[in-house]
């Protein structure tokens, strides 16, 4: 990581050579997948948008070094694929806004919501089940993790059941600060725990009962 | 345990698919002997199916499509800093409390995910060996353009400059947020907001407000002369300066065979009082495009400057001819006939000069640059 430091300290055109060769697969691929989110795909807009990305680096080399931790290598790859995203949906949403005279300032998140249904599903009786669940769910975990540990530990299994990422994608969230493994342990260590006290609620007619019937939509591979 | 007088517990159940693997239906795993016992019992049957239902119920908790943002919901790049692990403490534990409650941040986060995921595909493998920074070369080429621009501290000084400036001084008193918004701001304007001021106005923009030498730079208002010596320090550049550069570097990137690129950039090393790089560029340019007056007068006025600089007197005559070679194609071009009348006062050709001079101010005679010919023609009158 001596030559991240060497660089944005002022390095030499060896020391950029070095970066680039190092870091440009990193780069081109986060901007390319940046890029599609905007419906881009043409490969001298992508040349483009990864020349901006060395030079606004260039550019906020200062901001960079304060957040950089050496200490940390992979620290780096973390900042350049946020850098590198940020800096190409700033990119589209500066042109798009320049497209519109300036006067609309709505997000990709709304442009994206703008195509997906629109029929809330927060009203619906399921979507009432499904939020019940969680409530139940959610203080039992509070209930049980009491340790140091525990608010990571129901983060960490919301993040999986709820939000839907993989062990490996929690790993790498902030605030986790645990490995694949110690993830996976995580979750499976709580699933248990839950399942086994939503088995107990159910079989004494208990617990809210969720409509489990096949839908359509993000295919869910549990393995716990 | 003896099944045929106690029935199936949680814990049994646990310790059954421990045992086994983990993605199975319970009842896909018992042993003969607990199967037999289902059979049996319903109260058991009762437990096995709901252990089997409470997997799916957790399923059913994932949130689908991302819904309305609300108005509590963090930026977009807060949400990419803490999929990538950036995020700092406490700040990254409130964004996930929030993005687990959230139908909007949930669903966006796990596209975020995926949009970083550091593994690359094959198909972006190939879009990435096609891509011209493929190539040794160009890389080498970006590199060089990288480190010069690091070397010259241009983003520093644009920061520094601007927490200077008077009007934002007094903004950066309310909060340092503040500050870091005016900067960032006036840097993105800079580098990336600045495309409808093309690199020569700014160059003669910097000339006019700081002319470096009392030559004339073509196309550039008057400006009163600054002595100088030597390449100039970073923190004495004008804003037009440093913008002009980085949008000279930006567009050597795309096209670095670009002439009028080349010709700015050798402008630009013009007013860095460079004339050793201005040369080579605008020697560049003129091999790309030959005969271009704006670049012929550049390039002149670079070798004079090296002349200046090392006091070789063969650098004012190659600026002499060039200069020469300007007026045969145009006979009253002002600049050329300007500055060939400062080379004959600097290799002692007097009345030569007046002869030029006089030329000049008959082919201007009202300009601020006329007054300083007049003064010039005065002075070496009096010779």
């Amino acid at each position: 990581m001596e030559v991240v430091v060497a660089c944005l300290q002022g390095g030499d055109h060896e020391a950029w050579a070095e970066f680039i060769r190092r870091f440009n697969p990193l780069i081109t691929a986060i901007a390319a997948r940046a890029a599609r989110k905007w419906g881009v795909t043409s490969r001298p807009v992508l040349d483009e948008l990864v020349q901006d990305v060395y030079l606004k680096l260039c550019a906020e080399r200062a901001t960079l070094l304060k957040r950089f931790d050496p200490g940390c290598p992979g620290s780096i790859y973390s900042y350049l694929k946020v850098f590198t995203s940020n800096t190409v949906h700033d990119h589209f949403r500066s042109l798009r806004t320049k497209k519109r005279g300036g006067q609309i300032t709505t997000t990709l998140t709304a442009e994206i919501e703008s195509v997906v249904e629109s029929n809330s599903p927060l009203s619906s009786p399921r979507a009432i089940e499904i939020s019940i669940l969680f409530r139940e769910i959610d203080t039992l975990l509070r209930r049980m993790e009491t340790g140091p540990t525990g608010d990571r530990d129901r983060r960490i299994f919301w993040l999986y059941y709820r939000v839907g990422l993989t062990s490996a994608a929690i790993s790498q969230t902030a605030g986790v600060g645990l490995n694949t493994k110690g993830v996976e342990s995580t979750i499976l260590r709580l699933t248990r725990r839950v399942r086994t006290h939503m088995t107990e609620n159910a079989i004494r007619g208990k617990t809210a009962i969720v409509d489990n019937s096949p839908k359509k939509g993000n295919a869910f591979v549990d393995p716990f | 345990m003896n099944l045929r007088e106690n029935h199936l517990d949680i814990e049994m159940l646990e310790d059954l698919l421990q045992s086994q693997s983990k993605d199975v239906d319970p009842r896909e795993v018992l042993p003969r002997e607990i199967e037999q016992h289902l059979v049996e019992c319903e109260q058991c049957r009762k437990l096995i199916e709901m252990y089997s239902k409470s997997k799916n119920d957790l399923r059913a908790l994932q949130m689908q499509k991302s819904a309305i943002a609300r108005v509590g919901c963090p930026p977009e790049k807060l949400l990419r800093e803490l999929a990538a692990g950036v995020a700092e403490s406490p700040r990254a534990e409130e964004l996930t409390e929030h993005v687990i409650e959230c139908d909007h941040c949930g669903p966006r986060i796990r596209e975020i995910t995926e949009e970083l995921d550091p593994h690359i595909s094959m198909a972006e493998e190939q879009l990435i060996e096609h891509q011209s920074l493929s190539d040794p070369r160009a890389q080498m080429r970006l590199a060089r353009i990288l480190a010069e621009i690091t070397r010259s501290a241009i983003a520093d000084h644009l920061v520094v400059t601007d927490i200077r400036s008077p009007l934002r001084s007094r903004i950066l008193l309310f909060s340092e947020l503040t500050a870091g918004i005016l900067v960032c701001a006036a840097l993105a304007w800079t580098i990336f907001g600045h495309r409808s001021s093309d690199p020569n106005s700014l160059l003669a923009r910097a000339y006019s407000e700081q002319r470096p030498f009392d030559f004339r730079l073509d196309s550039a208002l008057y400006g009163p002369f600054h002595s100088e010596r030597g390449p100039r320090d970073d923190a004495a550049k004008s804003h037009s300066l440093i913008a002009a550069e980085l949008k000279i570097k930006q567009g050597l990137l795309k096209r670095p065979s670009d002439p009028m690129l080349l010709e700015a950039k050798g402008k630009a090393e013009l007013l860095e009082l460079r004339p050793d790089q201005a040369i080579d560029d605008l020697s560049e340019a003129l091999q790309l495009r030959p005969k271009t007056l704006e670049f012929l007068l550049n390039l002149a006025t670079a070798y004079a400057l090296r002349g200046d600089q090392k006091g070789q007197t063969s650098d004012y005559s190659k600026a002499h001819d060039v200069l020469s070679e300007v007026l045969q194609i145009d006979a009253a071009n002002q600049v050329a006939l300007f500055n060939r009348a400062l080379l004959d006062e600097r290799t002692g050709s007097i009345e030569i000069a007046n002869k030029d001079w006089n030329a000049y101010l008959n082919a201007d005679g009202e300009s601020a640059w006329a007054g300083e010919a007049r003064e010039h023609l005065k002075n070496t009158s009096q010779h």
